[in-house]
């Protein structure tokens, strides 16, 4: 691939009074990134022009060097899994994934064998030859993720693809979408629950009310933040006596103390020095400390503060 | 893949999904309606005779209601249940053209109303054998009777192929261009098909129901001329009908293919 892998200049997509996006400047070198936004935000606007499902009502989009609309050259480098959970509900997954890589051009036999294939990947080895129609919600979404993988592609565009999965299902879901991107191929996915995407990537696309609001990574985006403290939350049998211990030092801006007396929230604009510090303090207190989290280093943290 | 490949695939595929058992109960139901009156009349009438029952309920039923209708439930499946269900996605991101798409499932269609269409006729003629009147049936009109005609049979399974070919490519064709193809060919069906063909005059001929009509009524025994206001019209002959039917239903299926090129489908969330 040479030069980006996606490219969006002035990106502009409505439907009759509706923006469904508006403006955009984006540019996406590659790997695995994740789209994030509150519902309306855009995100499956997006997902669609860069599928070749729409086209932009004005701007220009590239995705891999091509203009995505019925692109059919374009069409045989993306797998596109979308939202929606219908399959074809009279066949069966094997025959589903199978019709699908047919359609990608693939021989009968090697969409046979690849389809097995794709589907033992996303967990669904147990159910090739039931019919789709009793699939569950989670089900669904590995089968869609399969026809989705089963050519090969460059470019994997996946819209809400943990949703409906159990604990155990999203964590082979984040662990087969780490192993995609370590073979090298690019992953859009596109998610309004916040934690997920950060299991799976740091590279984030923020859009709200239809525009870009931020772009890069988490940390990269939390540092630009300046006027928001960083926010620890710890647990320890003697949080009052850390506050205090906490509060004398520079890099510290703020300690406030649960109602419970167990826990802390302290805030700091200086959190690398704060984490130096810190071990320190903990060490000559011995306050019996029972967890501490850097919670405002997370994703969601970063979203509130950006659209707040 | 080659073309030929391709397109087989999708009418199969088509295939396989019409005929999945609750999808294809209702289109059959429909398509046996006449031979379910037919049979009722077989074991109730006493004034009717069997080639009368065939014709009267091939001409106002078959071809003029169930041929349409088991053709726009066949028809509209080409799009309109992908974008009900909205898997035309999974359609549409493949590096396959969109016009062997859309012809491979109207074939697909096609072949769903066609056997749908036929079965009934084929159904109507068994169950309308049946009657008897109390004397055996016209042996030389009713050739299921005694098989020595084909002014009954042949007539009626001839408008019922070419009705499933030209309704099915139009409202394949109409699911292309409208969200809502149920709609419109229904009112397509019962507005335009169905009251202005039975209208005295000149306007039939604007309808497609009068090009069936004008390939039964040449091809038929006379028997069909005691049809009910089979004489409102001059029909024309038999090939040149069949000829305009298959041009309409090409140029429809080219229509529909032209437009599904470069249309964009939303499907909302």
């Amino acid at each position: 691939m040479s030069g980006p892998l996606i490219e969006a200049h002035g990106l502009s997509r409505w439907y009759g009074p509706v923006v469904g996006l508006n403006d955009l400047e984006l540019v996406v070198e590659g790997g695995i990134v994740g789209l994030l936004g509150p519902n309306g935000a855009g995100k499956s606007t997006f997902l669609k022009l860069v599928a070749g499902e729409i086209r932009p009502s004005r701007g220009t989009l590239r995705v891999l060097g091509h203009e995505p609309f019925a692109n059919r050259e374009y069409f045989r480098a993306l797998g596109f899994a979308p939202q929606q959970d219908s399959l074809y509900d009279e066949l069966t997954a094997l025959e589903f994934v199978e019709f699908l890589a047919r359609l990608s051009g693939l021989s009968a036999r090697d969409a046979r064998l690849r389809s097995q294939a794709a589907l033992e990947r996303t967990g669904m080895a147990g159910a090739l030859h039931r019919p789709t129609r009793g699939f569950s919600k989670g089900m669904r979404q590995r089968t869609k993720l399969a026809a989705a993988l089963v050519h090969g592609p460059q470019l994997l565009v996946v819209d809400e693809p943990l949703t409906g999965l159990d604990p155990l299902g999203r964590r082979e879901m984040v662990a087969l979408f780490q192993e995609l991107g370590r073979e090298g191929v690019h992953i859009l996915i596109s998610s309004h629950v916040l934690h997920e995407i950060e299991s799976v990537t740091e590279n984030i696309v923020l859009l709200h009310r239809s525009r870009l609001l931020a772009q890069g990574r988490v940390g990269d985006i939390r540092a630009l933040l300046s006027r928001y403290p960083h926010r620890y939350e710890i647990r320890a049998q003697r949080a009052r006596a850390l506050a205090s211990a906490l509060l004398s030092l520079p890099a510290t801006h703020s300690a406030r103390v649960a109602p419970d007396g167990l826990g802390l929230t302290l805030e700091t604009f200086a959190p690398a020095e704060l984490e130096r510090e810190l071990p320190r303090i903990l060490g000559e207190l011995r306050p019996g400390l029972e967890s501490i989290e850097g919670t405002d280093a997370g994703l969601d943290a970063v979203f509130d503060y950006l659209v707040a | 893949m080659s073309h030929t490949g391709l397109l087989f695939l999708l009418w199969r595929t088509h295939l396989v999904r019409s005929f999945a058992p609750r999808r294809v109960w209702m289109l059959a139901l429909l398509a046996l309606l006449p031979a379910l009156i037919a049979g009722i009349l077989s074991l109730a009438a006493r004034r009717v005779t069997s080639p009368e029952a065939v014709t009267n309920l091939a001409w106002f039923l078959q071809v003029q209601l169930v041929v349409p209708l088991v053709s726009l439930l066949a028809g509209i499946g080409v799009l309109a249940r992908e974008i009900e269900d909205r898997t035309l996605t999974y359609l549409f991101t493949r590096p396959v053209p969109r016009v062997a798409v859309f012809l491979g499932r109207a074939a697909g269609a096609f072949s769903v109303a066609l056997l749908l269409n036929v079965l009934g006729a084929l159904a109507l003629l068994v169950a309308a054998s049946g009657i008897r009147l109390g004397k055996s049936p016209d042996a030389s009109v009713f050739p299921l009777a005694a098989f020595p005609d084909d002014g009954v049979s042949v007539s009626i399974l001839g408008a019922v192929v070419l009705g499933s070919l030209v309704y099915t490519a139009l409202f394949a064709c109409i699911s292309v261009f409208t969200r809502h193809p149920m709609i419109v060919g229904l009112v397509y069906t019962f507005a335009i098909e169905s009251f202005l063909s039975n209208l005295p005059g000149s306007n039939q001929s604007l309808t497609l129901q009068y090009w069936l009509r004008s390939w039964i009524a040449a091809k038929g025994h006379p028997i069909w001329q005691r049809i009910e206001g089979f004489a409102s019209a001059s029909y024309a002959d038999s090939a040149e009908s069949a000829l305009r039917l298959v041009v309409i239903a090409s140029l429809l299926l080219a229509l529909g293919a032209w437009r599904i090129r470069r249309k964009e489908y939303v499907f909302t969330s």
